[in-house]
């Protein structure tokens, strides 16, 4: 028998381009990222790449499956569907389908910390005026089940929730006795000091299945200089809490999260070892957000972006370390950016939204009845710039969707279509933060090239390809594993990290 | 500080490129782009005595073929894409009542 030439088989040989972006990797200058539209990607010389826009590539080129495979290029516009990739788009935007999951109530603004860098403009412990009254928190129950989603994540924050838990309970009762008849999946998440935590209220955490989320800034001497009480016993106040809660709890159900100031990027090592030290398999490790107090005292705790990528680039390698020996340990920031860049699936990370999870992935209730699409537009209402107040708690959702608040954190809330974003490789896999550009910038679009935001998302992006790519098997499959666990715990899980 | 200049061929490189080129560096330049009979001048100055200037001219080259790649799958795919994106999210589109229609 003899089997006739290649020829035979092949259809039309040429082929279209698929909308596509690259970007030359910054450690080799001569080979590109290239993605889809849908955020499938591959690593490509330079110059192969070059024959491909140009119309050169032959049909029996490895290259030509492979771009074909990742939707980059089309074959034979008879024969071949674009239905996949359709398909891979929606999936990509699924968290678009049931509008915001994640729902914060702040029930007081009053703390007992004095954090430089605290967000939020916290009020002294004596300042009821600004708890959240019941008033308010029957409203904004009423507006919480008009959104859609099956899953609602109700995430209490302050200030210091803890000290007016009184209205945290009414509003679990009331969600939960409207519940009975709405039937959507909840999930109650507290973010607190954990100081002072009663066994009282540690009881109605557990018969509710609270998460806790606290604050631990590293060892005693760096959390205790970050966040100060006048008893300068905060860290071993928080490991009491952190302790207590699991015991109640369960261990998997108190997370923490890292505040890094500019003295906090001088310990690295520590910080993750401290988070070792108290049995914690993940850390989330979050530079200066420009809000409340933060930025009155950015002279002295800010620090440029550059210097936290620095900072990120060690504690990543040190994470590695850790993962290698037998410990698993993530880093919640880099797990996200490694679903998106190495597996299809949607996620709920409101920050990494296109369109912005602004609004469509998150709504914040204030203690004073004032609604804002993100937890950052309410930091700047509390420093007096009302600019994405959607209104208030006794006006309808769709009110609150029509105002010029939200058009406008729409109107610059799709990264595709932003300056620089739209041509930018990472585009499919990143965010668009409208608020967060007004806040450093002045402007919703703002200007990609001075962007703090984009500096990081950058940064950290090419950082772990180039640690996934240039890595050993065992680092390789580390990262893979960082990635795989944050798609399977799904979107309300991880609307919690925003 | 000494401002840089580069000129680009106009019969290889669009307005709409050099400008995209031109704005890439205007984080840690100012930026100028003219038009010349000799083609299109780029103008570069540092905003700050620590920005580098080594091999800026080659880097901007090199970036500015990057964008003209660019402008060609835009022109290639730009309207594609738009029915791509338009059918991909046809489905999440909400329901429009008989009175919402317009």
């Amino acid at each position: 028998m003899k089997f006739v030439p290649q020829d035979a088989f092949a259809g039309n040989t040429g082929y279209r381009l698929l909308p596509l972006r690259f970007r030359r990797l910054p450690w080799d200058d001569d080979r590109v990222l290239v993605t889809s539209m849908a955020g499938d990607w591959l690593i490509a010389q330079h110059k192969d790449f070059e024959r491909v826009v140009e119309g050169k590539l032959d049909c029996t080129e490895p290259l030509f499956a492979e771009m074909e495979a990742r939707h980059l290029i089309a074959a034979d516009p008879n024969h071949s569907t674009l239905a996949p990739l359709l398909s891979q788009y929606r999936t990509r935007k699924s968290y678009l389908e049931h509008g915001p999951a994640l729902h914060i109530f702040v029930v007081s603004l009053r703390c007992h910390h004095t954090c430089a860098y605290c967000q939020v403009s916290r009020q002294p412990v004596g300042n009821t005026i600004f708890d959240m009254s019941e008033a308010t928190a029957a409203h904004a129950v009423e507006r919480l089940f008009e959104w859609p989603a099956p899953t609602l994540t109700v995430e209490f924050q302050g200030g210091e929730p803890l000290l007016h838990f009184v209205r945290v309970r009414t509003l679990v009762e009331a969600i939960e006795q409207r519940n009975r008849s709405e039937g959507r999946t909840l999930r109650f998440v507290i973010a607190s000091t954990l100081h002072d935590l009663t066994d009282e209220q540690l009881a109605f955490m557990r018969d509710h299945q609270f998460e806790l989320s606290t604050s631990l800034d590293g060892p005693e001497w760096l959390h205790n200089a970050n966040r100060p009480r006048p008893e300068r016993d905060s860290y071993q106040r928080t490991i009491e809490g952190i302790e207590r809660g699991r015991k109640a709890l369960g261990e998997d159900a108190v997370s923490a999260l890292t505040t890094l100031t500019r003295r906090s990027l001088e310990a690295p090592h520590e910080i993750i070892d401290e988070y070792r030290k108290l049995g914690f398999h993940s850390i989330s490790l979050r530079p200066l957000s420009p809000y409340g107090f933060a930025r009155k005292t950015e002279v002295r705790n800010g620090y440029p972006m550059a210097d936290f990528l620095q900072f990120y680039e060690v504690a990543l390698d040190h994470l590695l370390a850790i993962n290698r020996e037998g410990y698993f340990m993530e880093e919640t920031y880099g797990r996200m950016l490694l679903s998106q860049l190495l597996t299809p699936f949607s996620h709920g990370y409101v920050d990494l939204r296109s369109p912005t999870g602004a609004g469509l992935g998150a709504v914040v209730y204030d203690y004073d009845g004032r609604v804002y699409p993100s937890d950052e537009a309410r930091m700047l209402a509390s420093m007096g710039d009302h600019a994405f107040a959607l209104g208030r708690v006794d006006e309808s959702v769709s009110a609150w969707l029509d105002s010029p608040a939200m058009q406008r954190v729409l109107a610059a809330g799709v990264a595709e279509a932003l300056p620089t974003c739209a041509d930018c490789a990472y585009v499919p896999l990143c965010g668009a933060d409208p608020i967060d550009h007004y806040a450093r910038q002045g402007d919703t679009i703002g200007h990609r090239p001075t962007s703090d935001f984009c500096r990081k998302q950058m940064g950290l992006f090419d950082l772990l390809l180039q640690r996934w790519e240039q890595g050993s098997a065992t680092d390789q499959r580390i990262l893979e594993d960082w990635a795989l666990r944050a798609t399977r715990r799904g979107i309300a899980r991880e609307a919690e990290a925003a | 500080m000494d401002a840089i200049e580069i000129i680009l061929d106009g019969g290889l490189f669009s307005a709409d490129v050099v400008a995209r080129a031109a704005h890439r560096y205007t984080g840690d330049y100012y930026a100028e782009t003219v038009s010349t009979p000799a083609g299109a001048l780029v103008r570069l100055t540092p905003k700050t005595d620590h920005v580098s200037t080594a091999l800026l001219a080659e880097r901007f080259r090199n970036d500015a073929l990057d964008e003209r790649l660019r402008e060609r799958v835009r022109t290639e795919t730009g309207e594609l894409h738009t029915s791509l994106v338009r059918a991909a999210l046809q489905q999440a589109a909400p329901l429009l009542t008989a009175g919402q229609e317009q």
